[in-house]
């Protein structure tokens, strides 16, 4: 699946582009205490004056690239001329350094600044091993790095460029942060593996997790190191009147994008819609839960991961919006849309998320209701004859995609007859530009949802797992043409042969 | 189907043929002289398309031959029923629906082809897919030798395809094989018409006379 896209694998095959947190032990929202460690020269009347540096470790439960150190350090003693050092382990102490900063700026004891060093060697840090970070100044400056955190760790002092001594105290604060470099193993558990559709008249979009090289889901997060796969889903556009509201009435509008859906608290619908608030904050499935209609568990077989969503929003243009929250009657303005941004996560141990590369957008135009409201984050089908509109996925991978509105196109097809000789049912798909202008070609013709089991035989190729076929036309594609393409089912089962037709313009490779 | 990517021009005809209220009836005539005496097969089948397809229903009417029917029966798959000499019926409810059975070729084969349901006397203008008949001949009893036609591809004789604004459009792959409308035994609303109009003109024409 997802064979386009190869060669963008093949870059993600050695890191992923997202910075994620390798070690972190600053407090939440990047908070620390008042007390510090000394750093340079200190001047102390009972032991004597000593020139004092201090190293904090750190293990990686993955294997990262480093891209950069965020700490707490304040000016005791000027001038500011300090060196911070990310240094290998050797046997339980600082080691050989491997990458050293300089810093030359720092707020004046007691207001301390959160500084951020920027790796420019990107050495890799291996999971599992212990680094450090030395911190070390030269005399007479003495500066104060600052702890968080009640609980003892290990740490490490020296004197005058001594032998480090190892020793057992409240934690020096640092974030260190880096791009997850996933083992080939896991890359090639994980790259295409995600196919991606549309069903119920397009109404709903539909997406399943199958790791590569018939592995189960255990085995693939065993591999790649994580806990869980799970997804990550953005709302990126928004429009004005929104019928979306949090469970403490703050009303989501075209300003609060881009938010996790469901966002941090949840949505107001889903205290009755899902019996609890859907607050799964950052999953779209709740991987903490059991039996619950969010559970990460529900949607997991052996070997898939699934997902679905069919936005309903009758604010958008043509819905229905009287006694909408929201927009009460008002509609908005034509041509508005919802978008999204999905992608798969695999979670490690320590909760850390780690953006994997199968990642698509797409949009919402449907202005009916699921269930009688307004509603993303939706397991259900649309509400029957409440609506019109549809999702389109509109870029995989990056890589942009030109969808033709159903109102340009229609798409008709033939019976499919049965042939004893290819042991094909055999037909012909029709397309016709119903609107008022051209359509560039090539076209595309994508079978979403195609029968389980049914293959398309002559398919042009593959596209996020759907076959799809390209209409033999060349140049514009004008209003009142029309072209057939022949197609060609293998159906070992005699199964009703169904998809949803989506056409593209330009190419899908 | 029609139009089909083949190149067999000269035998191709693809026969779009009118609405009507009731059934349209093809009359199919096949020479099969020149396999006199094989031991072959013959298949019939009349499925939907792959997007949303109204109800239609075809039968096999008159089946006539100086060939044998080997009527080593059940023959069908889906919705079939029916048995061959006598009437088969079929309906596009399910994804295959197909006649095949054993026949011993004599030198001639007649039988007649109707087509009826909702897609075909009311076209409901929302659907999207049609769906198709096809017939073919083959030369072995498993099926898979096609003879008597061009298309040795797919091996089909001819098809009728039953379109989305209820016509029909025939594609015959076979010198040997002749497709003919046959006649509506149900008067059309334009013959309706018609033959109003022609009984009003001669009641007026009587009464003329008369007086």
């Amino acid at each position: 699946m997802w064979r386009p896209f190869c060669v963008l694998a093949v870059l993600f095959a050695q890191s992923l582009h997202a910075d994620v947190v390798v070690a972190n032990t600053l407090g939440p929202g990047d908070t620390y205490s008042t007390s510090w460690y000394p750093i340079g020269f200190e001047i102390n009347p009972i032991d004597g004056n000593h020139n004092i540096g201090h190293a904090a470790p750190f293990t990686p439960t993955a294997t990262y690239t480093f891209t950069s150190i965020i700490l707490p350090i304040g000016r005791v003693t000027p001038p500011v001329s300090m060196t911070l050092t990310l240094a290998a382990d050797a046997s339980g102490l600082p080691g050989t350094p491997i990458e050293t900063f300089t810093i030359t700026s720092a707020n004046t004891y007691p207001a301390p600044l959160l500084i951020t060093l920027t790796s420019t060697l990107h050495p890799q840090l291996n999971a599992h091993t212990q680094y450090w970070l030395v911190a070390e100044a030269g005399s007479p400056t003495l500066m104060a790095w600052f702890v968080f955190g009640s609980t003892s760790s290990p740490q490490a002092d020296r004197q005058d460029g001594g032998p480090w001594i190892l020793y057992s105290n409240t934690p020096a604060a640092f974030r260190v942060m880096g791009t997850l470099e996933l083992s080939q193993s896991c890359v090639a558990v994980v790259e295409n593996a995600v196919s991606v559709s549309t069903s119920d008249q397009g109404t709903r979009i539909n997406a399943t997790f199958t790791p590569n090289s018939g592995l189960t889901l255990s085995q693939a997060t065993t591999i790649c190191a994580f806990s869980n796969f799970d997804w990550e889903q953005i709302l990126t556009h928004l429009h004005d009147p929104s019928p979306f509201y949090q469970p403490d009435n703050t009303h989501l509008t075209a300003a609060s994008v881009p938010f996790n859906d469901p966002p941090l608290g949840g949505y107001a619908y889903c205290q009755s819609d899902f019996g609890t608030p859907c607050n799964e904050y950052p999953f779209y499935l709740n991987p903490n839960t059991l039996g619950t209609k969010l559970s990460l568990s529900n949607y997991e077989t052996p070997t898939h991961l699934s997902f679905s969503d069919s936005p309903a929003d009758p604010c958008l243009p043509g819905g229905n919006s009287q006694g909408i929250q929201g927009c009460n009657g008002i509609n908005a303005p034509g041509g508005s849309f919802l978008a999204f941004t999905t992608r798969l996560l695999g979670i490690l141990p320590d909760g850390t998320l780690v953006p994997l590369p199968d990642e698509w957008t797409w949009t919402s135009t449907y202005n009916g209701t699921s269930g009688g409201i307004a509603t993303t984050l939706n397991f259900l089908p649309v509400d029957p004859g409440s609506g019109t509109g549809s999702v389109t996925i509109t870029s995989v991978n990056g890589i942009q995609l030109n969808p033709v509105p159903s109102f340009q196109v229609a798409t008709t097809a033939s019976g499919l007859a049965y042939s004893r000789v290819s042991q094909t049912f055999n037909g012909t798909v029709t397309i016709k530009n119903v609107g008022s202008s051209g359509i560039n070609a090539p076209l595309q013709i994508v079978l979403m949802s195609l029968t389980p089991g049914v293959t398309l035989v002559n398919a042009t190729g593959s596209f996020v797992g759907n076959a799809f076929i390209t209409s033999p036309l060349l140049g514009t594609f004008g209003p009142g043409q029309s072209s057939v393409v022949a197609v060609q089912f293998r159906n070992p089962s005699n199964a009703v042969i169904n998809f949803t037709p989506v056409i593209y313009s330009g190419g899908l490779n | 189907m029609c139009p089909r990517p083949v190149l067999f021009t000269v035998l191709l005809s693809c026969l779009p043929w009118a609405a009507s209220a009731g059934p349209i009836t093809y009359a199919v005539t096949v020479d099969t002289s020149s396999i006199f005496g094989t031991a072959g097969s013959l298949d019939f089948n009349f499925n939907p398309g792959p997007l949303v397809t109204q109800a239609a229903s075809l039968e096999i009417l008159t089946f006539t031959s100086d060939g044998a029917l080997a009527g080593g029966c059940p023959c069908g798959t889906g919705d079939v029923s029916g048995q061959l000499p006598a009437t088969l019926t079929f309906d596009n409810g399910t994804g295959f629906n197909d006649y095949f059975d054993d026949f011993t070729f004599g030198t001639t084969i007649s039988f007649d082809v109707s087509l009826y349901g909702p897609a075909l006397s009311a076209p409901d203008g929302t659907s999207t897919s049609g769906s198709t008949f096809t017939f073919s001949l083959f030369s072995d009893a498993a099926g898979t030798i096609p003879v008597l036609t061009t298309d040795t591809t797919d091996g089909f004789a001819f098809t009728v395809d039953v379109n989305l604004e209820g016509t029909t459009t025939v594609s015959n792959f076979s010198s040997q094989t002749s497709v003919q409308p046959a006649s509506s035994a149900v008067p059309e609303p334009n013959s309706l018409i018609l033959m109003g109009t022609a009984m009003a003109l001669i009641v007026a024409l009587l009464r003329v006379k008369l007086l």
